[in-house]
């Protein structure tokens, strides 16, 4: 295996008596894009300000390319970045701002003219390079953010919530677009977001951040489908809980009582009976049938339609059960004619979902 | 009861139009006065007008005055130019590092502006003769008058660059800028307006001072100095035009200043 773009090692990092960086350690390779998610306040941005040489480390080391960087100054690392908030520089033109770290190397004229050149046309930023920051919207002023960070071909790109300014339809579309230039110039992205569907959309790989901590460092399709911690399953996706006791475990199973209904479950690890468990089971793992009819293997409860909240390609139905919970179940939209008040089914394979020990138990 | 109301809007704005004016006339109403005198033939009493420049004549004729304008200039810019870099870096340091005590630091920052001119005149020159050995002489007259301007200067700073964002640093030294460059290529361009203010103040401050440069300057005349040692032989016709010229100056400065400020926006091309 060739040697990781980056690594970091046991880095700490702490401000008073908060932990922003608890001994991280992680290696993104060549051509990698790779998401760190978490809540605001999780350390996320910390980490990349240590990337980029914003804050220095109180314990841990930072490798690019294999070369000790802890101790270097930001200007001496050659990483490029991309702010929230897009920080151009306002007195500066387009073509200023984007050409500004090639100057900033001392690169040729030539060099600068050529790769500006290179720089705008990736972006889709010809005609533009005389326009001041403030004359341009914002998905323009997003991508010329871009290409100051890429125009000086860094060892890695860092982006710290890129898209967090954007309208949702922008947001969407500067999601394929990111992506494609990441595949395109074959150097890691790391990217920061507290917005799951930004890095699931987008990244190979997602470390999901919680007080200073990596919860779960994984392809993005195990995040979501075996989340490895309860923080992940409620933090990743949209689930229903299942908060209730387990009453039997036979190995990889379980049942767990839920509100007076018996439901079959994934045993979490070092499950006993009578342990107080979160189960999650996401919403689209669900399905709603008409009454009648069993499969083993199966948990099937009967309840009322509440309500559909149609979504275009998918429908929310919000059921109520009869023991008086509410699930949400995300199908296609054109399923079914179910209508409001109908009696049905909700119906979900045992070992959908994962569970794990009930908070603070 | 809508003509009532209608009545009660137009005597609010004309007590408001009216209270103004007076505001104005208590501001301006002296300055307005030397000027008007100081093209008249009678000082004393100048009404009805009688218009003459002979003033602005005997004005012109005077070496002395032209010396001591010379000094002023000097002084004033001097001293502006110390003000500008101590509160440029002072302001810096204190919005950028954020400090816990910078509440602390700006007031003794501000405290010189509550010390009166002459008490700053006599101890500079006490301290500078005393334990420094200096002489009075014009560079000891601009350390002394940048003591009110620096903290004239920093109210400036400090208000014009609250709005700087200083991430703009990181993202300057994140894409390989280091620390000298970064302010020469982001941070100047961005808050010279403020400098150029902070410096025009206290230009003007320093400019103007007679007690400070008086006691700093031994015998070197500026413009304060030798109005103040002229006015024991009587009100010269001179002194009018002087006093009419020198609010001139500042007059055009000031208006050149809110238009720099009013369409700074338009012609540097960025808004915040």
């Amino acid at each position: 295996m060739s040697q990781p773009v980056l690594e970091l090692r046991n880095v700490t990092k702490r401000f008073g008596n908060v932990t922003a960086a608890d001994s991280i350690s992680l290696t993104v390779n060549q051509g990698e894009f790779f998401a760190l998610l978490g809540p605001s306040g999780s350390g996320k941005t910390t980490m990349l300000r240590i990337i980029a040489g914003l804050e220095v480390p109180d314990e841990g080391g930072v490798f690019i390319n294999g070369q000790d960087v802890t101790s270097l100054p930001p200007y001496a690392r050659g990483v490029g970045m991309v702010f929230q908030n897009f920080l151009l520089f306002p007195h500066k033109r387009v073509g200023e701002n984007v050409v500004f770290p090639l100057r900033m190397q001392g690169a040729s004229k030539a060099e600068q003219d050529e790769r500006l050149k290179w720089a705008l046309g990736l972006l889709r930023l010809e005609g533009l390079a005389d326009r001041y920051p403030h004359q341009l919207s914002g998905g323009q002023q997003q991508r010329v953010a871009l290409a100051r960070g890429l125009i000086s071909r860094p060892a890695l790109l860092l982006l710290d919530e890129p898209l967090a300014n954007l309208d949702r339809e922008l947001r969407k579309e500067m999601e394929v677009e990111v992506r494609r230039y990441q595949v395109e110039l074959d150097i890691p992205f790391i990217y920061v977001t507290h917005n799951q569907e930004e890095a699931l959309t987008m990244s190979d790989r997602i470390a999901v951040m919680n007080h200073g901590r990596f919860e779960q460092v994984a392809p993005k399709l195990e995040v979501y489908t075996h989340p490895t911690s309860r923080f992940v399953a409620g933090f990743v996706g949209h689930s229903n809980v299942l908060k209730g006791t387990l009453t039997a475990v036979e190995g990889e199973r379980a049942t767990l009582d839920w509100n007076g209904v018996s439901v079959s479950v994934r045993a979490p690890a070092g499950a006993a009976v009578g342990s107080r468990v979160d189960c999650f089971i996401k919403l689209e793992k669900m399905r709603v049938v008409a009454p009648g009819g069993a499969a083993p293997g199966e948990n099937r409860i009967p309840g009322t339609l509440r309500d559909i909240i149609f979504k275009g390609s998918t429908a929310d139905y919000l059921v109520t059960l009869d023991n008086g919970a509410e699930l949400m179940i995300s199908e296609g939209s054109e399923t079914m004619g179910f209508q409001r008040k109908d009696r049905l089914e909700v119906v979900w394979a045992a070992e959908a979902g994962a569970c794990f020990p009930a908070a603070g138990a | 009861m809508a003509a009532g109301s209608r009545v009660a809007v137009a005597a609010y704005k004309g007590g408001s139009g009216l209270l103004l004016t007076l505001l104005y006339l208590f501001l301006y109403a002296p300055i307005v006065y030397v000027i008007y005198t100081s093209f008249n033939k009678d000082l004393i009493w100048p009404f009805p007008p009688d218009f003459t420049l002979d003033a602005y004549f005997q004005l012109a004729e005077s070496s002395t005055y032209h010396e001591a304008l010379w000094n002023s200039v000097l002084l004033g810019l001097g001293s502006a130019i110390l003000c500008t870099v101590v509160a440029t870096m002072g302001s810096m340091s204190i919005l950028k590092y954020r400090s816990r005590w910078r509440g602390l630091i700006a007031v003794i920052y501000l405290c010189p502006l509550f010390v009166a001119d002459l008490l700053v005149g006599i101890s500079s020159l006490l301290f500078n003769r005393q334990v420094l050995g200096l002489p009075g002489n014009m560079g000891s007259a601009m350390i002394a008058n940048a003591v009110h301007g620096t903290s004239f200067a920093f109210l400036i700073m400090i208000a014009q660059m609250a709005r700087y964002d200083w991430r703009l640093d990181d993202a300057a030294m994140v894409f390989g800028a280091k620390p000298l460059r970064c302010f020469w290529e982001v941070t100047l361009p961005i808050i010279w307006p403020a400098m150029l203010g902070a410096f025009i103040i206290s230009f003007i401050l320093a400019f103007n001072n007679l007690e400070i440069s008086f006691y700093n300057l031994g015998a070197i005349p500026t413009l304060p100095t030798i109005a103040w040692g002229s006015l024991r032989f009587g009100l010269g016709a001179e002194l009018f035009a002087l006093a009419a010229l020198v609010n001139g100056v500042v007059l055009v400065t000031f208006t050149i200043m809110y238009l720099l400020m009013r369409y700074r926006i338009v012609s540097f091309g960025h808004r915040d």
